[in-house]
């Protein structure tokens, strides 16, 4: 196997939901990710959905989403050992990224300040709500009020505001957050090593998800106004035409009529050989199109109703035209287009039967590509990290069974 | 000035639209040195059409747009027509001089200029580049044209977003523009590290709808694993499941549309709730004294708690529910994060930027705090060209007469 891109980096990563991603995304790309884990287990252990539905911690599908590829060290912090053991950890490490509360690390002489005396170079990405201070610190969170906050949902929804906004599915403040932890990472391993110095990262989520709004940002800030809601397309300060058509299938397409003069001819041409030339020759040239938008979308949504969402997709976009289909992710796991790139990969999970097939990277890199391995069990690599630092065997039987790891 | 992190790094910049200005963006404002290559033969359709334009679509030629302005600060503009044959010495010359290449263009774009990437890589051994086209470079889609909504829809995150029943109601805002920025942006930085630690660069193929899918993968593992096809869950959360999770309606003198986000993840959480509303007769059944059974009355729940919030003002109603430990965050609009939001004004994310054609404005902070070398805004977008000579005879020391013959042979347009 080749080399992986971030082979000898090493991160320590004391991080729930929060960050797991980050940490995640470095070990699928080569980087050694220990996991810091209490003796019970991270949390995110505990979120579903499990395997046939049992919950157990060694059976949580989302745990094994995000922590995959990283290796897996209980201690307890609560214990002298177990911070020894911290200290030693993040004293051989280039980085460390955490979701601790605030000032929680500090008040156990364990924080940056402390890590940083005895390994100058170390990175440390703190992960949190709302920053390190400031009037909402002790804010309870959660995903879906850091995208409520951030300015998200107010942008998704549907046409009747009737309807309450909506928050998209699956946790994405985290994964905006991520994002950020982990440039913010790179960034000063890039500056440690041209210039020996470590530092600190701070990456407050509602910071994250208040700078990903597009348009609601840019129409507050340059005409004052507002952006509305908009079932499936843009928020925006007026309301547009809708842009999801129903399909023969039953399913949705999606759909933007955006005609120059070659591609409406392609469109003509088509129309023509599926009989629906009549129906669409009439419309003449780009004024008359415009001036007659409505009718032509009617026409447009008649010609769909008869169409698989599919057909519409690749009709589309053999004409140049950024068409598409509302697909469910799992579909991706048959397609011919992710079959042939590679990015669907399979990962033999210990403890599940046969191999699944998961995402790859989100960015292939075509000579070093990453690659997903298992999530680890709780602990599994106590003995050969631990070893590592000095730890026997015996040593280790002394540290479980006073509960620090 | 104060050293920044990135400041060795040059990016060669043809990226346009959003998505990979918002990557390009972040290293930009951590010390990069972005140069955007422009050709009016296909101007950004960030100086064009996406607005708002405070003055007016082109109302300043290409420097009317101020979601230009709030994407591209910090950057650098070269005109550069690599249709003509005189710029193919200049991209050369710029190549030898740069680290990275970056590219939003569909597929075969730059290998239609003359640049595929064995070229670029002659020229520059070590060079990285990071296309980042809606399929990726290879395999049956790859011609595919795509934008925000297109790689929303196909990925499955349209999908997952609205309620059950219901036609999806999808993302009000190009979220995989944002997000296949931040992507590009680690790929870049993933990249660099490899290059620092074995010398080698390489083409990294990004493809927008497969990093939008990456962000499904607990939904396709319980596909994979269970056999559950996934499925929208309006406001409510199955991963984890709890209740209630919602968002419910307010009442504010000045706006009809408010809104505030409610999440119990504890049953500690439950009872502060509980305890707020006044220990409603609805609430103190024993049923729903636990997950499960809360999780089964979930309808009956949303919508007792929104009869509750209803007359309620929502930033009051957040206040006092946060004092009692209750998660709860407000639906916020923009005047809600810059004008109500004390936490957003403490961490002063919303910097100011001056403009000489455009005025002073507001504009998105870097979310990125590094303690000893901090980046963030300094200066607004590049006007069209503005760079052009400061690159080609400072950096690539070319004398003016040389620029005047490529400005004469149409090459600088």
């Amino acid at each position: 196997m080749s080399r992986l891109p971030l082979e000898g980096l090493r991160i320590v990563e004391l991080a729930d939901q929060q960050a797991e991603w980050a940490g995640k995304l470095l070990a699928d790309m080569g980087a050694d990710v220990i996991k810091v884990e209490p003796p019970e287990g991270a949390a995110t252990r505990r979120i579903g959905p499990f395997v046939d539905d049992l919950p157990d911690p060694e059976r949580s599908l989302f745990f094994w989403h995000y922590n995959s590829s990283k290796r897996s060290v209980t201690l307890d912090l609560g214990t002298r050992e177990g911070r020894a053991l911290w200290l030693q950890l993040a004293g051989r490490a280039d980085a460390v990224i955490e979701t601790t509360v605030p000032g929680s690390l500090d008040r156990l002489g364990v924080g940056y300040a402390a890590l940083a005396t005895a390994n100058p170079g170390l990175v440390m990405v703190s992960v949190t709500p709302w920053g390190p201070d400031g009037p909402y610190v002790d804010f309870a969170s959660g995903d879906l009020i850091q995208m409520a906050m951030g300015g998200i949902i107010n942008s998704c929804g549907y046409d009747d505001h009737d309807l309450p906004p909506v928050r998209p599915g699956e946790n994405h403040a985290f994964h905006i957050a991520s994002h950020h932890a982990l440039i913010g990472l790179l960034t000063a391993v890039h500056w440690r090593e041209r210039s020996g110095r470590g530092q600190k990262v701070e990456i407050a989520t509602h910071d994250c998800v208040a700078m990903c709004t597009e348009f609601a940002a840019t129409y507050w800030f340059y005409t004052g106004t507002l952006v509305q809601r908009q079932t499936g397309r843009h928020a925006y300060p007026q309301m547009t035409a809708p842009s999801f058509k129903p399909t023969r299938d039953g399913r949705w397409a999606s759909y933007g009529m955006v005609f120059n003069e070659a591609r409406w001819g392609k469109f003509l041409q088509w129309a023509e050989g599926a009989g629906y030339g009549e129906l669409f020759r009439q419309f003449g040239d780009a004024q008359e199109r415009l001036a007659r938008g409505s009718e032509l979308n009617e026409a447009i949504e008649a010609v769909m109703s008869q169409l698989t969402a599919e057909e519409i997709w690749q009709l589309g976009q053999s004409m140049g035209l950024p068409w598409g289909m509302i697909r469910r992710p799992e579909e991706w796991l048959d397609d011919p287009h992710a079959a042939a790139r590679g990015f669907i990969q399979e990962v033999e999970q210990p403890g599940f039967a046969r191999p699944l097939r998961v995402p790859g990277p989100p960015y292939a890199f075509t000579e070093h590509p990453g690659r997903v391995r298992p999530a680890p069990r709780l602990g599994e690599h106590n003995a050969e990290v631990y070893g590592a630092l000095g730890y026997t065997p015996a040593d280790l039987t002394v540290l479980r069974e006073c509960g620090a790891i | 000035m104060s050293a920044l992190p990135l400041q060795d790094v040059r990016i060669l910049d043809f990226s346009w639209a959003m998505a990979g200005p918002q990557g390009s963006r972040l290293l930009c404002d951590l010390g990069a040195e972005v140069i955007r290559l422009e050709s009016a033969t296909h101007p950004d359709l960030a100086r064009t059409a996406f607005g708002p334009h405070p003055h007016g679509q082109g109302a300043h030629g290409f420097d009317s747009s101020g979601y230009f302005n709030h994407f591209n600060r910090n950057k650098k503009s070269v005109t550069l027509n690599m249709g003509r044959p005189e710029a193919q010495a200049v991209f050369r010359d710029l190549l030898c001089s740069a680290d990275v290449v970056l590219e939003n263009y569909s597929a075969g774009v730059l290998a239609r200029w003359g640049w595929p990437f064995e070229r670029m890589r002659a020229v520059r051994p070590d060079i990285i580049y990071v296309s980042m086209a809606g399929p990726g470079h290879r395999g049956p889609y790859a011609g595919h044209r795509t934008f925000g909504p297109t790689v929303q829809a196909v990925s499955g995150l349209t999908y997952l977003s609205g309620f059950p029943g219901m036609q999806p109601a999808g993302w009000g805002f190009s979220y995989m523009d944002h997000t296949g920025g931040y992507m590009a942006a680690m790929a870049i930085m993933i990249a660099l590290y490899q290059r620092d630690h074995t010398g080698v660069g390489e083409h990294v193929d990004l493809s927008q709808i497969e990093a939008a899918i990456t962000l499904t993968g607990t939904a396709i593992l319980d596909f994979e694993v269970n056999g559950r096809e996934s499925a929208p869950q309006g406001n409510r959360s199955r991963h984890p499941a709890v209740a209630p999770h919602g968002v419910y309606r307010c009442a504010d003198e000045y706006e009809r549309d408010r809104w505030l986000a409610i999440a119990c993840y504890t049953d500690e959480q439950w009872d502060a709730l509980v305890e707020a509303m006044g220990k409603p007769d609805w609430a103190t059944t024993p049923e729903l004294q636990t997950l499960p059974g809360r999780l089964a009355a979930q309808d009956q729940i949303d919508a007792c708690i929104d009869s509750w919030t209803r007359p309620q003002r929502a930033q009051e109603l957040m206040q006092r529910l946060q004092r009692a430990g209750v998660p709860a965050g407000v639906v916020q609009n923009h005047r809600d994060l810059t004008e109500h939001d004390q936490q957003l004004e403490h961490t002063g994310i919303f910097p100011w930027v001056s403009h000489e054609l455009l005025g002073d404005y507001r504009i998105d902070g870097l979310p990125i705090r590094l303690s000893e070398t901090p980046g963030g805004v300094r200066r607004r977008a590049p006007l069209w060209g503005e760079h052009t000579e400061e690159i080609l005879c400072g950096t690539l020391g070319y004398q003016p007469d040389r620029v005047a013959e490529l400005h004469a042979a149409e090459a600088l347009t």
